[in-house]
This record gives structure tokens, C-alpha cells and sequence, in this order.
């Protein structure tokens, strides 16, 4: 009933094949976490210390991606249910 | 400063060019939320990573182009372009964490990025807009603001009729809920949409961001079904949006929104169905 649980989620959790779905949007969430950290680091290595607003700018991108990617992890190790 | 900023041709022809990019930007995103709720999942997410990846991308060079000149009361142009990405980061992860558990932990779940974006976010546009002094809040222009999320969350479930989000009569479970309905719902949409989008979005449309911002949110509404509900809730954003352009707080429509969802979530479905 929100713009982060609504229709698509149900359907997305109704899928007879919801672990496959569910593991290919995950790799694509952490391939893009993945290349949004080391652009960073390039960023940053690169400009020797990068002015802040272009790396308050990858941030608004990481830091969702990242506290998603612990709470999926944590989920999947402690089998939170 | 500002006088500088102005009379820059470069910064003027930068404002312009955005002014072509963001509706494109804004077109693209669209086109993939389209693809995640009527078509395929999988490839609608891809769309939104690429759309990540390009929109952050854009904003870096961008921001090395335009050196440092800033108009004092808005925040850079060039932020648009990263507002913009709220939306897919919103479904991306949202997706992500879609968890086979109990409803209410999936709100958790979902929302607990956002907050870490809308934080990112805040600080990126600048700490000061966001928390203003508690003295310069006037609580009687903000309390009716507030206030009318309870009406807003009867009409709401009317329309929506959902289930109840949690079973049974635990007030410690009801409170649980609604603590997670009030943070991961009701302030992260509000931080993310009428606070940074449209903050970010005020570099270039300036006051009528809020249009810009209400027409983001729309699209992270394609998924809610019945559709009655998602037109009342992007009207109710339209004029959340008003409100932040013309009082510069966020806290009445943040507590408003809050209490529509605790409304609509918890209260009417346990009283009425």
C-alpha cells in the first residue's frame, strides 16, 4: 500500500519461481553497490581527495544499496522469518 | 554570489540544459517502473540499476564542470540530477528486501534503505533546510497540517480497504507496528520525496519543484493497486508538496502522512472490517 510494498511485491513474493527471481534482483543490486563502491574509491584515488559533493553524491546511491545488502544478508544467515 | 551566479552565461546554459535532461531522466524512469509492474520484474530492475549508474554519473561530471558557484537559497543545479535516482533506488531496493514474512516486517524491511538514503541525501543538499530551530516551527500553522492525516487515513481506507496489518490484539505488536509504519512509511517517503527530491529538484524549477517531485512520487505509485487509492495518494502528495514549498517545514506533512498510513494500516482495518 506504499511506493516500497504494494502490488509488485505480492506478485513479486506469489512467483512459483520467487528464490530465482528473487536471487538475479539481488545480483543486480549488489553488481551495481559493487561498481558504485569502487568508482568511488577510483574517485577518490584519482582526484587525491575528491571534492565532497561528488562524493555525497555517489553516497545517496550507496547508502540504501548498502544497508539493503546487510539486511538481506542478515536475513538469509539467521533465516529471519 | 548570487548576483555572480545570474549573470553566469555558463550556468544559465547548464540550468537550461537540465531543464531538457531532467524530463528525459524523468521519461526513463517512467518507462521502467512501467516494465516492473506490467511486464517483467527482472529486466524493470535492470533498468533502474543502468538509470542509477548513468544518473550518478552524470551528476559527477557535472559537478566537475561546474565548479563551485551556487546561489545562496537553493541548492545546486546539478542536484537534480541525483534526486532523480530516489525513484529506482526505491524499487531496487525495496525489491531486494522483499521478504516471504509477515507484512509488517516487510515495511521494515523496505524502508530501513530508505532512511539511509534520505539521510545521505539530507546531508548532500545541506543539514541546515532540513532541521530547522524548533523556535522557528509554528506549531499552529503546522498542527491542523498534521492533524488532517486522520481524516486522510479514513477516506484512504475507504477507498483501499486493505487488510489489517497485523493479526490479533497485542498492543505491544500494535505498537511495534506502528512505530514501523510511522518511521519506514510515513517520515521516509516524506524525507525522500517532498524533502529531497524536491529540495534537489528547486536548483532548477525552483518554486514549483513540488510539481516535479508529486510526478516522481506518482511513479513509485504505478504498483499500488486499487487505482483509486493511488490517484487519492499522489493528490495528497501534490498538496504535501504546496505545503513544504510554502511553510519550509517538513513536519506537518511527515507526522500527516504518518498518521493516513497508521490510519489506513492499522486503525480503520481493526475497527471496521
Amino acid at each position: 500500500m506504499t511506493s516500497t510494498v504494494n502490488d509488485v511485491t505480492s506478485a513479486l513474493l506469489g512467483l512459483a519461481d520467487f528464490d530465482v527471481v528473487s536471487l538475479r534482483i539481488d545480483s543486480i543490486a549488489a553488481g551495481l553497490l559493487i561498481v558504485l563502491l569502487v568508482e568511488r574509491e577510483v574517485l577518490a584515488a584519482y582526484r587525491g581527495r575528491a571534492p565532497k559533493p561528488e562524493l555525497g553524491g555517489l553516497l545517496v546511491a550507496i547508502g540504501p544499496l548498502l544497508a539493503a545488502f546487510f539486511l538481506v544478508v542478515v536475513v538469509r544467515i539467521f533465516d529471519v522469518r | 554570489m548570487a548576483a555572480l551566479y545570474a549573470h553566469s552565461p555558463a550556468a544559465t546554459m547548464r540550468t537550461s540544459a537540465l531543464k531538457v535532461a531532467v524530463p528525459l531522466y524523468v521519461a526513463g524512469i517512467a518507462a521502467a517502473e512501467v516494465c516492473v509492474v506490467w511486464v517483467a520484474v527482472v529486466p524493470g530492475v535492470l533498468a533502474h540499476a543502468v538509470l542509477v549508474f548513468v544518473l550518478v554519473n552524470h551528476y559527477v561530471l557535472a559537478q566537475r564542470a561546474s565548479g563551485t558557484l551556487a546561489p545562496p537559497d537553493r541548492p545546486r543545479t546539478d542536484a537534480a540530477l541525483i534526486v532523480l535516482a530516489v525513484v529506482p533506488l526505491v524499487r531496487i531496493t525495496s525489491l531486494a528486501t522483499a521478504l516471504d514474512t509477515e507484512p509488517v516486517y516487510q515495511y521494515a524491511a523496505a524502508g530501513l534503505p530508505l532512511l539511509a538514503g534520505g539521510v545521505a541525501g539530507v546531508r548532500l543538499l545541506g543539514v541546515a533546510w532540513f532541521v530547522p530551530k524548533l523556535r522557528a516551527i509554528s506549531w499552529r500553522q503546522q498542527a491542523p497540517i498534521a492533524l488532517s492525516g486522520m481524516p486522510l487515513g479514513y477516506a484512504a481506507f475507504l477507498i483501499a480497504r486493505p487488510e489489517p496489518l497485523v493479526e490479533g490484539s497485542s498492543v505491544s505488536r500494535l505498537l511495534l507496528a506502528a512505530l514501523i509504519v510511522v518511521v519506514c512509511t510515513g517520515f521516509a517517503e516524506e524525507l525522500l520525496f517532498r524533502g529531497v527530491c524536491q529540495r534537489g529538484l528547486s536548483g532548477v524549477f525552483g518554486r514549483f519543484a513540488y510539481l516535479g517531485s508529486t510526478f516522481l512520487f506518482a511513479i513509485a505509485y504505478l504498483g499500488v493497486r486499487p487505482a483509486g487509492y493511488a490517484v487519492f495518494v499522489v493528490v495528497a502528495g501534490l498538496a504535501f508538496g504546496f505545503l513544504v514549498e510554502h511553510t519550509r517545514s517538513l513536519l506537518g506533512v511527515a507526522l500527516a502522512h504518518a498518521l493516513m498510513n497508521v490510519g489506513l494500516l492499522l486503525v480503520w482495518p481493526a475497527l471496521l472490517d
